[in-house]
């Protein structure tokens, strides 16, 4: 069992006013697991082997509450808004029952379970299977349910796509299914492709109210994704390909599009270099899907050295393409079609027994603007390592490409403690001085309390 | 500023759970659960042994640190996560024995029968009376050697100061020797060496010559600590400044913890989401994805007047904690961003966010239509649907617009229109009336 406890306590001022709204905010989380639960085969053995299979409950629940003035009381849509979609107090994140290696071949989850693979990234009620197959390394996989989505009692809108949130149409029952191959007990190559197809059927939302008012929906397709992603480790892992590719058979394109490549050269020094491009996609009911016609790309590069055992350092290039294309409607021309944003960074880290510094500095530009700045970063462990002092210092300086209003800078000192009070117990204390060409000062304090503990019981025969 | 909710109007939202005392209630009943558990959990009863063996004990170190307040690197003791740093005060040559064609089960006594890493498998001082004379105990009236071996002997020390704390792996000598396995299979050769050191302990390279699937397990936990949900234990849950066990070098996967990892780990997530599962746990996706705490190292300074720019640079990395239409719009609508009712700094405002050609009635400058192009994530933390529905929506449609197509060229009849309107009807309604011919598409 896992029990972590966030309070934080800030002020946040409003744009273009002298207002200050509070935010104190308990957060608690409450993980509850119990795992090994088929005994050992043989009397004598301590631990049921992993051949033999076994089964786990895992859960995840989240209490929160505001005690602040921040979310005031209003009649605007944001309220209602906020009311609908994440008006709650109790988030069950996950509670599944997990099977491994049943039979020697099955993986089985059944309950609230989540995927976050990068190309998929949702919740849902419902089962998931993975067959591996006897002789051919391959293994199968197989999964359906009900989405979670923001308007339901326990669920949680973090997992769910943009475009129909905090509408009518967000009630609906939206069932899941979806497939998957991947290859198995292969040791120098991942790979996997997947189907995923989510749809809200008229049958089970004959109550459902449609956008405008109406009653009943009529059965259509929400999501419909292909995924393909692989892994290969070649040359002793010293060169490390990597892709994930996304087909969104909705919007008919690649929607998100990742490439990489990390090459160990020795264990001192590595390069990883990294492509990413994706489209916003939002769920099929949202017309927000056909305005989007350009991909957003991203090119970066990093190199590290390990000099010696004290000292870590990094240099990083992130290179970010816009393009903008003729407007068919209104034949308005781009001032440039395509326009790179260069950026890039540098990092230092000394660590010995007690002490440690992480210093950045960074430059990022395209659209949006300019951003450039940098951080020092250190913890001091003291008291037999029970206290570390950190401490912070960060600068920004910004300047947008649309207004001349919204450049400046803003500076910050922070002093931290990070003690801990008991095995598993610890108090965090942060200040911080904020001072920017906006604010002559802004102090802001944070405590948390972390308490994490867990209790083991076993019985031996 | 992860999460946003609106203080509760009684009768505004039937709908809504009514679970906001009930959270209260539970939340302290859980904080109180959780400073009593901690205590239990914690040590408070760690003088009592029976109670101890009975309900076992463990903190989880990594959950100490918040990483939202915290960097990502922290001091670190020396030593790898593997194998702890030794301290061995002895002045040995495995070289020499072995040119004496000395059996290395002569001295290393216990090995055949070694079935833990925690066995203290160096060789006992009477091992070496054998051949340099009887040291261990020392016979009545012969001479202390002592310094012949131990190094610190003049100091007055000798064994109680070997620190060889047992290496944070699985190991079965006696099984990987009725497999077949030889000293040099895992140690190498030896005859070159002086006094042995954790470099002679095997490389994670060689154990995989072996553990390659087929001829044994390859499972990471085979060989590596794991917890009891079989993920692996990274880190002392003790000693704060111990190193932890991260991926780097040829056995990183691709995944190599690296001073940047935390800006560019969605590459291999996505590639390999099963290599992160061998550590982590989906909460510790959660704390940061849905965390409740503002992670400062990301969102430095006051990110407050600074996130529009990341945000207009690309949406797509903060969709990647915050969803656009719950946490983005609520709060820029509240604030009075947008085009609600109480926008202050929209369309007409003086204060209004966007610049002067970026749209207005048809005839006049659009460069709005670049952004929405590229980034319509952007517009959508502001704006609903209603606000292109205004000008895009036919002028026969359910809500008349001005007719003004925001498709691409060529979008009619095309594969991606006809994917949409197959699986999607519905959202060609929204601007198209029932009747009109460009539904057709299909």
């Amino acid at each position: 069992m896992t029990s972590r406890t966030y309070g934080e306590a800030y002020m946040v001022r409003v744009p273009n006013s002298a207002d200050l709204l509070s935010r104190r905010r308990l957060v608690q989380y409450v993980n509850l697991g119990a795992y090994n639960l088929l005994p050992p085969k043989r009397p004598t053995d301590a631990h049921r082997a992993f051949e033999e299979g076994q089964l786990h409950l895992v859960t995840s629940m989240r209490l929160r509450h505001d005690f602040g003035t921040y979310l005031r009381e209003g009649e605007d849509p944001a309220a209602q808004r906020l009311q609908s979609v994440d008006g709650r107090q109790v988030d069950v994140l996950f509670a599944y029952l997990e099977g491994q290696n049943l039979g020697g071949v099955a993986d089985v989850r059944v309950g609230r379970q989540f995927e976050m693979s990068g190309l998929d990234f949702y919740a849902f009620d419902g089962a998931w299977t993975k067959i591996h197959l006897p002789v051919v390394p391959l293994a199968v996989e197989a999964f359906g349910g009900l989405m979670v989505d923001g308007s339901q009692l326990f669920g949680f809108p973090t997992f769910e796509t943009d475009g129909t949130s905090g509408t009518a149409r967000d009630r609906a029952f939206s069932p899941m299914i979806g497939a998957g191959i991947s290859l198995d007990r292969i040791t120098w190559l991942d790979a996997r492709a997947a189907y995923r197809r989510t749809w809200t059927p008229n049958g089970i939302n004959r109550r459902a109210t449609d956008d405008d008012g109406g009653e009943g929906l009529a059965s259509a397709v929400d999501q419909e994704i292909l995924s393909l992603s692989a892994a290969a480790r070649l040359a002793k892992g010293q060169i490390t390909p990597y892709t994930a590719l996304r087909y969104n058979l909705g919007t008919a394109r690649l929607d998100d599009v990742s490439a990489g490549l990390h090459l160990a050269m020795g264990s001192r020094q590595s390069v990883r270099a990294l492509y990413i491009r994706t489209i916003p996609a939002f769920d099929l009911d949202s017309i927000f899907n056909v305005f989007t016609n350009e991909a957003f790309e991203d090119v970066r590069v990093v190199f590290e050295s390990r000099p010696n055992q004290r000292w870590t350092l990094a240099a990083r290039s992130q290179n970010r393409i816009f393009r903008d294309s003729l407007t068919s409607e209104l034949g308005t021309e781009p001032s440039r079609a395509v326009r790179v944003g260069v950026g890039g960074g540098v990092t230092a880290a000394y660590r010995i027994p007690r002490f440690a510094l992480r210093a950045d500095g960074y430059a990022l530009g395209g659209e949006g603007g300019l951003r450039t700045g940098g951080s020092v970063n250190t913890r001091t462990m003291v008291a037999w390592n029970r206290l570390a002092i950190d401490g912070r210092v960060y600068g920004v300086y910004f300047q947008d490409e649309l207004t001349q209003a919204r450049r400046g800078y803003s500076f910050a000192v922070q002093a931290g403690l990070n003690v801990q009070l008991w095995r598993g117990i610890h108090l965090n204390l942060l200040g911080e001085e904020l001072i920017t060409n906006y604010y002559t000062s802004a102090l802001r304090l944070l405590a948390s309390l972390t308490v994490d503990w867990s209790l083991r019981a076993s019985m031996q025969r | 500023m992860s999460e946003r909710r609106a203080n509760a109007k009684p009768g505004a939202e039937p709908g809504r759970p009514p679970a906001r005392g009930i959270g209260i209630v539970l939340g302290v009943l859980f904080v109180v659960l959780g400073v009593l558990g901690g205590l239990v959990g914690g040590g408070l009863f760690g003088g009592f042994g029976a109670l101890r063996d009975l309900v076992g004990s463990e903190a989880q170190a990594d959950g100490h640190e918040l990483t939202a307040t915290l960097g990502v690197f922290g001091p670190r003791s020396l030593g790898s996560a593997v194998y702890p740093k030794q301290e061995i005060p002895l002045s040995f040559q495995h070289s020499k024995h072995i040119a004496a064609k000395i059996a290395c089960e002569r001295c290393h006594t216990g090995i055949r029968e070694s079935t833990k890493s925690a066995d203290n498998n160096f060789p006992r001082g009477v091992s070496c009376d054998g051949c340099h004379g009887a040291q261990h105990p020392r016979a009545t009236g012969a001479i202390a050697q002592c310094e012949l071996c131990h190094t610190r002997a003049a100091a007055g020390r000798v064994t109680a100061t070997l620190q060889a704390p047992r290496p944070n792996l699985h190991f079965d000598h006696k099984a990987h020797l009725a497999r077949g396995a030889t000293c040099t299979s895992c140690h190498g050769d030896m005859s070159r060496v002086r006094l042995a050191t954790v470099l002679q302990l095997p490389s994670e390279a060689s154990c995989l010559t072996c553990h390659d699937g087929v001829k044994a397990s390859n499972r990471c936990a085979t060989c590596h600590p794991a917890q009891s949900d079989g993920r692996l234990l990274t880190r002392d849950h003790i000693d704060r400044t111990s190193p932890m066990l991260v991926p780097k070098g040829p056995s990183s996967w691709g995944a190599a913890h690296d001073l940047n990892f935390v800006e560019d780990h969605r590459g291999i997530a996505k590639a390999n989401p099963s290599l992160c599962a061998q550590c982590h746990t989906q909460s510790e996706c959660l704390d940061c994805h849905t965390g409740a705490v503002r992670p400062m190292r990301i969102h430095a300074a006051d990110y407050m007047t600074t996130h529009a720019l990341d945000a207009r640079a690309g949406t797509q990395d903060c969709q990647s904690c915050h969803r656009v239409q719950t946490e983005c719009m609520a709060c820029h609508q509240r604030l009075g961003l947008g085009d609600g009712p109480d926008a202050s700094s929209g369309v007409g405002s003086s204060m209004r966010f966007h610049p002067a050609d970026f749209a207005g009635p048809p005839g006049t400058p659009q460069t709005h239509a670049f952004a929405a192009q590229r980034n319509i994530t952007a517009c959508a933390s502001c704006h609903t649907e209603d606000s292109c529905l205004a000008c895009h929506a036919t002028t026969a449609g359910p809500r008349p617009g001005l007719g003004s197509s925001p498709h691409g060229v060529g979008f009619g009849g095309s594969v991606r229109c006809q994917a949409l309107a197959a699986r999607n009807h519905r959202v060609c309604l929204k601007c198209h009336a029932p009747g009109d011919p460009r539904n057709d598409c299909l």
